[in-house]
């Protein structure tokens, strides 16, 4: 870009110009709107760490590697948007804390190995089927002093002599939470001025019922609470509802630009029946998206799996509330059953790009890019966040293709 | 915290959605206020808000 359009575009410089474009481009497709072409919005995580010569432990143990991988990879591939940090656990704060379910490259496993979390067995699960009342009483309270100190081996629970360690682990997790969220102001700001890509998301949601399923009864032993204690699992659903919704509003976008994402894990069927999801999952959770959307806020849905069998219920939410996902769905067919009402992202199958060549990536884009695209509202990424299993090449293609054919 | 024993804070149905220990409960363990109680309670909310991402981010983020 010349000095000339640079001043017509009011921008400060080129760079600007470039996030400036980028910006419109991306928040058009957002709200399923047709750009000036297609927008590229990969959710690379490990994948950052393997092009920028790093391995998983590096950019799980230290942010400020995760945010320089990162930034490498927005400045050398033509990306409207990225997550400013999609290897989103730092390793230090499950260390601090001595957490019992988070397993971090390095320490424990592979070093080259992503992140894993590790679901205790039913009887071991972190909340106890008898603990539901206190859940529901007082979640806040529950989490202090019963589900920390669970979860935690150097937190001390109700009752317990008080440690040294205790004391510490407090302090030093309050610290690192501190540290870490707010350095993500300076990576949004580092993202835009050194390369002008959008910081791609912006807010945490997850359903209440996938936290009961994730992190307190495990999914066993919600599955079998469904069948022997419903109501008590429903109440506690409801009362996660608040917190789910202020955690996602406390760390959305104020500009409102960009969307706040769920990360849909177990809600679906087959993981639970119809009549569960429409007992259980979609009442405890539908309010809460219809909420973020009258403060201004769309919901990117991160669908994990396959949830074409919920696609009526998605449907009745407000037009343009939500982007839709598609991880394992087909991403054809969810073009056809929501693409009116709301845009779509992802659709690239992982195993193309890990285990395919350029050209076959090239062909499914381009089918992609035909069928789905074709009148806006599509943003490019792959089915799956990308992890160090993805080819470089692969994701190049991916890139570079859109770019050239992807234009309207 | 107890230098002795971990014991219970339970604090039902007064606890909202982005508290721990809500101002009005704080204001209560406060001496009279002889200044300017919004900016007490202003900044009070503010690090209370931090305490509370902190536990719910535990739970929903890691």
């Amino acid at each position: 870009m010349n000095i000339d359009a640079i001043e017509r575009a009011g921008c400060a410089d080129a760079t600007e110009c470039r996030y400036q474009e980028r910006l419109a481009r991306y928040t058009t497709a957002l709200r399923n709107g047709k750009p000036d072409r297609i927008p590229i919005r990969p959710f690379v995580a490990e994948f950052t760490a393997k092009y920028a010569g790093m391995d998983c432990q590096q950019v799980t143990q230290d942010y400020r590697l995760a945010f320089d991988a990162a930034a490498r990879c927005a400045a050398d591939f033509d990306w409207d948007a990225i997550v400013p940090n999609m290897v989103y656990v730092w390793g230090m704060i499950p260390q601090v804390l001595g957490n019992r379910y988070l397993a971090v490259p390095g320490v424990g496993l592979p070093r080259d190995t992503g992140f894993q979390y590790c679901e205790p067995s039913e009887d071991q699960a972190w909340m106890k089927p008898e603990e539901y009342d206190a859940l529901i009483e007082d979640p806040t309270g529950y989490l202090l002093n019963v589900w920390m100190p669970r979860t935690n081996r150097y937190l001390v629970g109700d009752g317990e002599p008080n440690t040294w360690r205790n004391n510490v682990a407090w302090l030093q997790g309050g610290m690192a939470l501190m540290q870490y969220f707010t350095a993500f102001g300076g990576q949004v700001e580092r993202l835009r001025r050194e390369c002008g890509t959008v910081s791609a998301i912006a807010g945490i949601l997850k359903s209440p019922f996938d936290i009961l399923a994730d992190k307190f009864r495990g999914y066993i032993g919600l599955t079998m609470d469904l069948f022997e204690r419903p109501d008590k699992v429903l109440a506690a659903a409801e009362a996660l509802m608040p917190h789910m919704l202020h955690i996602a509003l406390s760390t959305a976008d104020p500009n409102k630009q960009v969307p706040i994402t769920i990360w849909m894990h177990r809600g679906c069927v087959p993981f639970v029946t119809p009549d569960q999801f429409e007992r259980f999952f979609w009442p405890t959770l539908k309010p809460v998206i219809e909420e973020i959307w009258r403060h201004g806020h769309q919901t990117l849905f991160y669908a994990e799996g396959q949830w074409s069998h919920h696609w009526a219920r998605f449907r009745e939410l407000p037009e343009g509330s939500i982007i839709y996902h598609c991880d394992r769905d087909d991403v054809f067919a969810a073009k056809r059953a929501l693409g009116d009402r709301f845009a779509i992202s992802g659709g690239i199958p992982n195993v193309l790009l890990s285990f395919g060549t350029p050209q076959e990536v090239r062909d499914f884009c381009k089918r992609v890019i035909d069928e789905v695209a074709i009148d806006g509202g599509y943003i490019m990424d792959a089915s799956a966040i990308m992890q160090n299993d993805t080819s470089i090449e692969n994701v190049r293609a991916m890139t570079e293709f859109t770019r050239e054919y992807g234009v309207y | 915290m107890s230098t002795e024993t971990n014991e219970s804070q339970s604090r039902p149905a007064s606890r909202p959605a982005g508290a721990v220990v809500p101002w009005p409960e704080q204001r209560r363990d406060l001496p009279p206020m002889t200044g300017d109680e919004q900016l007490v309670e202003r900044t009070w909310t503010e690090i209370d808000a931090w305490t509370y991402a902190f536990l719910w981010h535990c739970v929903v983020s890691f």
